[in-house]
């Protein structure tokens, strides 16, 4: 019933995360009626990332530059790593505030079936900075699955045998958080990774 | 048809949108399932990997519709380490061989099974052998460790080739040192006793499993067509 440019708008506009035929239709006719100038920004904007942005050739995250800003800065501490799944992780830990180290991007996890290996991941990349003399400590930041908790092993393995200290940041009871509502696999986890008070 | 309330393992799970996943589940008496399920809400049990769950499922197609997903009143280890490593070649095995409607309940026992005591083994290779030859015979591929391909007794001190879809083939009667100048035996070759030994699941001997090793990589391979299992190379000890 639309024209086939407006029909194949709304289509382009479904592979954005969340959105369904009907956000999609109300996005398009949103654009052509009451937006045409956001609507040429947002091409313009999409033109440009999609041509210039590109992975980071020392951690792997998104950047239109040879080497992301984080990456580039002197003011962080080049002796430890955080390894990361995802370049939103990064920023999560940024807002955080509380670390001042580099950061390495997976861009995914460790998983088999889906032909996610070592490779993948650039882990003989991360394997090469492992052996600059610059870098002491890796802190693994992979999220609490099972995947995560794989791909942690693999690089904590590499590091052991590459005399660097390894750690995996903890995961648990959520703050806030109450323990009858806590599932059993998480509650056995927060166990294991217990500290002296 | 309407499935209430089925044991079950989470082998894969793969985003479909922000709010559906495709999830295949190992079932004990249903064999290999695939189902479109609602992404989980913050109060529900997360789809994860290794634990043992219970599932409710709809439809008739391929595909079926997940109705509801709950973690079993079981307690299982948690796969840390190496034996986590094993634990994605099992899934890896499990979703590469069997087809939908696939996979018997001795099958999921196997697999729960090794699952269960994995983490505690002194070596993880016995375990991984002996669900590679169940999940093999139920995927069709079974092969004769008792005869050898003209239907005689496979003996102990003779020596056999591998033929991946037909079984094994006597290749020499005499010891490996009357007809192997090197006393290495040729490639794909084995002796009776080690063959015998894969037979009856009798792994304690180290030549038994080397030889067993060898004897399944090339089965799998056979039936794995040109695509190698991607989660070996998590075992290998460096990357480069
Ligand atoms: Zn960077």
């Amino acid at each position: 019933m639309y024209s086939p440019l407006i029909s194949q708008l709304i289509e382009s506009l479904r592979i954005l995360p969340g959105v369904g035929p009907k956000s999609a239709q109300r996005m398009a006719l949103q654009l052509l009626e009451r937006n045409q100038a956001g609507a040429k920004r947002l091409a313009d904007a999409l033109m440009l990332a999609c041509e210039k942005v590109g992975r980071c050739a020392t951690c792997r995250t998104l950047t239109e530059e040879s080497q992301c800003s984080l990456c580039k800065s002197q003011k962080r501490d080049g002796s430890i790593l955080c390894v990361v799944e995802m370049p939103a992780d990064v920023f999560a830990l940024e807002q955080s505030g509380t670390y001042s180290g580099k950061y390495f991007v997976l861009m995914g996890k460790l998983s088999p079936i889906d032909g996610i290996g070592p490779k993948e991941l650039g882990l003989d990349l991360l394997l090469q900075k492992m052996l600059e003399p610059e870098l002491q400590e890796i802190i693994v930041a992979t999220n609490p699955t099972m995947e995560g908790e794989a791909t942690a092993h693999y690089i904590a393995e590499m590091a052991k045998r590459n005399n660097i200290t390894v750690s995996r940041i903890a995961h648990g009871v959520p703050l806030g958080g109450e323990l009858e509502y806590i599932d059993g696999g998480t509650l056995a986890h927060a166990l294991a990774s217990r500290r002296e008070i | 048809m309407r499935i209430d309330l089925q044991p079950a393992y989470l082998l894969h799970s793969r985003k479909v949108s922000d709010s559906r996943l495709i999830v295949d589940f190992m079932t004990r008496d249903y064999g290999l399932l695939s189902a479109m399920a609602r992404a989980p809400t913050k109060k529900q049990s997360p789809f994860a990997l290794f634990r043992p769950v219970v599932i409710s499922w709809l439809g008739n197609k391929e595909l079926k519709t997940l109705t509801h997903h709950e973690l079993a009143a079981v307690t299982m280890p948690v796969l840390q380490g190496q034996p986590l490593f094993c634990g994605f070649y099992l899934n890896e095995l499990l979703i590469r061989l069997l087809n939908k409607g696939d996979g018997s309940t001795s099958l999921y026992e196997a697999y729960q099974y090794a699952l269960l005591h994995l983490p505690s083994a002194v070596s993880p290779e016995p375990l991984l052998r002996c669900f590679e030859r169940l999940l093999l015979d139920e995927a069709g591929f079974a092969i004769d460790w008792h005869c050898d391909i003209t239907g005689c007794a496979i003996e102990p001190h003779y020596w056999y080739r591998l033929n991946p879809s037909a079984g094994f083939e006597l290749i020499n009667t005499q010891p490996l040192s009357q007809w192997c100048l090197d006393n290495r035996p040729p490639a794909n070759t084995y002796e009776g006793d080690s063959i015998l030994a894969l037979a009856s699941n009798q792994y304690h001997c180290a030549s038994v499993q080397v030889a067993a090793k060898n004897i399944m990589r090339y089965l799998l391979a056979s039936r794995l067509g040109g695509r190698a299992l991607k989660s070996r190379e998590l075992f290998a000890s460096s990357l480069l």
